[in-house]
């Protein structure tokens, strides 16, 4: 009797639950426009790299079923023979598309001169879609001091950094700090847990669909003491045994902004309670971030620091 | 003008989501007054925002007015006696809000002897106790009521750890002819209070938070002669809410608060027949205190301990104001008011001129116009998006201006005694500036530095309200409403600077409300609502870039304009029926049988991209509440 009555309870509870959410509705949406969207990397032995895709509506299915981007998708929304130009000191040379890898392209003889602006064109004959962008090349700084350790806390080692970087002081300078480990002969993005690393995810009642994000850190000259920026990080997912790969990069204003803004947008609370966020960009016509800037690079281990600037 | 009663005891004959019955839900359906979201108890004033509404209990201001997430006002229904609305031609003795003034004052108990109201609905119960202390001089009442899911599911063995309650008490004591005080306080708290069922110490989880309001006022009337009386009260009024967490090592604990003392004085002189001169002054000391953290474990580098932000605010006002019958058929009602608050070392004031106008046409018409300004001098944190128990209120600083309107209105009232009803239409154009937005990408939790989180832009909204309201009398009462209106917002920062529609932009606006005495036991009432679809911004396109360390590509959002895309309209129906007892009967009880959203149909609040059975994406606009059936047993005695 008890347990009929418990059913009862349990169907009523169940159909006043499913009277409680009405059937969706479909609505359509207008695409937005395609528009050309850029990335760059400068070359350590001189030259650059450009990447040239599209967006693409919200309704194209953008992985497959692994869980990585399909090649399909990649194919698709690569931008092949379109015409790209660098224009730097009175110089226009062209980037020219990489045989092996569709949409990227490339010059590897554009020079690297410090304070340097340069104005990346790019023009697609299939849609007639053109876009421009400026960045400045900025002096890369070097740590001035980096070393790693492990500390055991709560009987777990936890893999820590110490770092200070001299910043030049005569002029403002933006700052990114970016982890990577070697797996395999590829370097991964150290991803640090959105929540502390003991927290049972499934307990929080937060619906995360991505719980980890990429470690880095931005910072900018203010907090200097004396010209001088200290700081301590814990880095997560390290074994003592891992080699860790440390990326300083002296970046423009505008490109702090950017990450400072997409790494907002994609916390625990913004996911569900905050605002729409559009990234800024510098492309007119265009999505992305056109960027020269240099990084200088150490590489750490729990028992030695290797400086690996090739840049000075 | 702009003004519109509610009589509670109507109120209580309506369908209530849940059988809760709810004075905002019901304002809600008058002209000028939008819904937020679907069920939420948040108003939308002739364009404004939630928080550009005064909302006053005995006096007090309520800074947080919903319980459950704001979809339970916390207005206790059996505890009002008079709820009235104020959209424009705001009089002098209003100031600290844009929009509106929502202005309730609670009953008072019974002198000559003791009654018990009470009810017991799917959701809650409630009771209200009045009567004498001293027979004809002192009477009090209190009214309290609690939800009891939490309790009614522990029976079947869930766990559901959350619950409201709220007590209304009111004394009022006659000291002589001359002189009468009244002491209201209202006290209210959501409580949740979630915590693994484990012996486990690994799995121990615990979350929970409790808010509340809290208002006190203590108001001496006194009448000086037969041409001179006055109102000085004393108000305190405090907000808080404290969430903590705990996930096997770590805790956290987070408490903010707004804690209001005030002192407030209305005199009214009747000079001669034809002037009645009301003015007085207000002072009140706003202390706010913000994010108040403790920490534990690791979560200590991500949540850091700190005593928050202490900030506070004096804001004060004086008025004067006139009602003049200027001749028998035009009557002015005109003011100024001068408002001031002081914030650090900066101090903003202000002059905000009021006036009304009203020409009868003949015995049965009149026509009335306003002018008002406002001033407004602390703003809610609040994302657009959502609406949380952890939205603060905070003051005006250095860089962020009081906000301003302009309103102007104009209407038409005719009144036809024979029906017992009457029509009005009111068209206004409302001028807003240093309105608030926040920054795209904004923090707005755990942040006390929102200066540089804020925005400070413009808007306007105009519309047109149509109103017509049959009395009670005879048997069937009720009224339709309708709002063609428009709001508009422009920030130098936001959607490129070019100007978007404010979120709840609801271009019409209809209710038709009717309620039907069958006979002495049966009643019949029946709400239906319609209202074009609020704004969204969706995700409508998608970009792929490389991560900061160039090892893997993120998909970035790309957002349409701001507040672009309208959603589909929504309109509902809910039913009530309401079977009355024999009244010979000194224990009389009603019950009340009803649902809200007969034809369970969808009131959208938010689109999302969504997978198709064959797997291709789809845009789906997604609803809260569909059909809900509710009972309810009242009874009094």
């Amino acid at each position: 009797m008890r347990i009929h009555f418990h059913n009862s309870a349990l169907l009523f509870l169940a159909i006043l639950i499913y009277s409680c959410t009405p059937k969706p509705l479909d609505i359509e949406l207008e695409a937005p426009k395609e528009r050309l969207v850029i990335a760059s990397q400068m070359l350590p032995r001189g030259g650059m790299v450009v990447s040239l895709t599209k967006s693409f509506s919200s309704l194209k299915k953008t992985k497959a079923g692994d869980g990585n981007y399909s090649e399909e998708f990649i194919r698709q929304i690569a931008v092949k023979n379109a015409v790209v130009t660098i224009t730097y000191n009175n110089v226009t040379e062209n980037l020219t598309p990489n045989d092996t890898i569709p949409g990227l392209y490339q010059n590897l003889s554009v020079q690297h001169l410090r304070y340097q602006t340069y104005v990346l064109k790019a023009y697609d004959p299939q849609t007639g879609e053109s876009i421009e962008a400026h960045s400045t090349m900025l002096i890369p700084i070097k740590f001035d001091t980096i070393a790693s350790y492990v500390k055991v806390e709560n009987a777990s080692q936890n893999f820590y950094i110490k770092y200070s970087i001299q910043d030049p002081g005569y002029i403002k300078n933006w700052y990114m700090v970016s982890y990577t480990k070697l797996v395999n002969g590829q370097r991964v993005a150290l991803k640090r847990s959105r929540l502390p690393k003991n927290i049972p995810l499934k307990k929080t009642a937060l619906n995360i669909q991505n719980p980890e994000t990429e470690d880095f850190e931005i910072f900018t000259d203010l907090g200097a003491t004396a010209n001088v920026i200290s700081a301590e990080k814990r880095l997560e997912g390290i074994t003592p045994s891992d080699t860790v790969i440390v990326s300083l990069t002296n970046i423009e204003e505008g490109y702090y902004n950017f990450l400072d803004t997409k790494r907002r947008s994609g916390g625990i609370v913004t996911s569900f309670a905050g605002e729409p966020v559009n990234l800024n960009t510098n492309v007119v016509n265009g999505y992305g971030y056109f960027t020269t800037y240099f990084p200088t690079i150490t590489l750490l281990s729990s028992s030695q620091v290797l400086d690996l600037s090739t840049f000075q | 003008m702009g003004m519109i009663s509610l009589n509670p005891k109507q109120i209580k004959m309506l369908p209530a989501i849940g059988g809760e019955v709810d004075v905002v839900k019901v304002l809600q359906l008058m002209p000028g007054v939008q819904k937020g979201n679907e069920g939420g108890s948040g108003m939308f004033v002739r364009g404004g925002t939630s928080d550009q509404n005064l909302i006053l209990l005995d006096e007090a201001t309520v800074y947080n007015p919903g319980h459950l997430f704001g979809f339970f006002s916390i207005f206790n229904n059996d505890a009002l006696k008079d709820v009235q609305i104020i959209k424009g031609g705001f009089p002098a003795s209003y100031g600290g809000r844009l929009s509106s003034v929502l202005d309730i004052k609670t009953n008072e108990g019974n002198n000559q002897g003791f009654k018990v109201d009470g009810g017991i609905g799917m959701l809650s119960s409630r009771a209200t106790l009045q009567g004498p202390i001293i027979k004809d001089r002192m009477s009090f009442i209190l009214s309290a009521r609690r939800t009891y899911l939490d309790k009614v599911l522990k029976v079947f063995k869930y766990n559901l750890p959350y619950y409201f309650y709220d007590l209304n008490a009111k004394i009022n004591y006659k000291l002589s002819d001359k002189n009468t005080i009244f002491f209201s306080t209202y006290f209210g708290k959501d409580v949740l209070n979630l915590s693994s069922d484990t012996s486990k110490a690994e799995d121990l989880f615990g979350f929970g938070f409790k808010l509340g309001n809290y208002t006190n006022t203590v108001r001496w009337n006194h009448t000086y002669n037969k041409k001179l009386f006055s109102n000085v009260s004393i108000i305190h009024t405090n907000f808080s809410y404290n969430i903590s967490g705990k996930f096997t090592d770590n805790a956290f604990y987070v408490k903010s608060k707004i804690d209001d003392l005030g002192v407030k004085g209305d005199w009214e002189y009747y000079l001669n027949a034809k002037n009645q001169i009301r003015f007085g002054a207000s002072f009140i000391h706003h202390n706010f205190r913000p994010n108040i953290v403790n920490s534990s474990g690791e979560l200590t580098s991500s949540i850091t301990s700190r005593d928050g932000a202490r900030l506070a605010l004096e804001e004060s006002g004086i008025y004067l104001g006139n009602d003049q019958e200027v001749s028998p058929r035009i009557k002015l009602n005109y003011g100024l008011r001068f408002s001031s608050a002081l914030a650090k070392s900066k101090v903003y004031s202000g002059l905000e001129p009021r006036v009304a106008i009203r020409y009868t046409i003949d015995e049965r018409s009149s026509i009335k116009a306003s002018y008002s300004r406002m001033k407004q001098y602390m703003h809610l944190v609040s994302s657009s998006s959502i609406s949380l128990p952890t939205d603060l209120w905070y003051p005006v600083t250095e860089s962020i201006k009081p906000q301003v309107s302009d309103q102007v209105s104009l209407g038409y009232f005719l009144g036809i005694t024979e029906w017992a009803t009457n029509v009005s239409v009111e068209a206004y154009y409302k001028k807003m500036n240093n309105l608030i937005e926040y920054k795209e990408g904004a923090k707005l939790m755990l942040n006390d530095n929102f200066d540089r989180e804020l925005l400070n832009g413009k808007g306007n909204s105009y519309g047109l309200e149509f109103l017509i309201n049959k009395s009670p009398q005879g048997k069937f009462s009720g009224w339709a409403s309708y709002t063609i209106s428009w709001a508009t917002r422009q920030f130098d920062e936001l959607n490129k600077g070019e100007k978007f529609f404010a979120k709840f932009d609801r271009r019409h606006n209809l209710s038709l409300v009717g309620l039907y005495k069958i006979n002495d036991y049966l009643s019949f009432s029946a709400v239906w609502v319609f209202a074009s679809g609020s704004r969204f911004t969706p995700v409508v396109g998608q970009y792929a870039i490389p991560n900061a360390s160039l090892t893997d590509v993120d998909v970035m959002p790309i957002y349409a304009s701001r507040n672009s895309v309208k959603m589909s309209p929504s309109h509902r129906l809910d039913l009530n029926l309401i079977v009355q007892q024999k009244k010979e009967r000194r224990f009389k009880s009603e019950w009340h049988i009803g649902c809200y959203n007969l034809y369970n149909q969808t009131s959208p609040y938010k689109i999302e991209v969504v997978k198709e059975d064959n797997g291709a994406l789809k845009y789906q606009q997604k609803g809260l509440f569909g059909f809900l059936p509710s009972l309810a047993y009242n009874f009094k005695f």
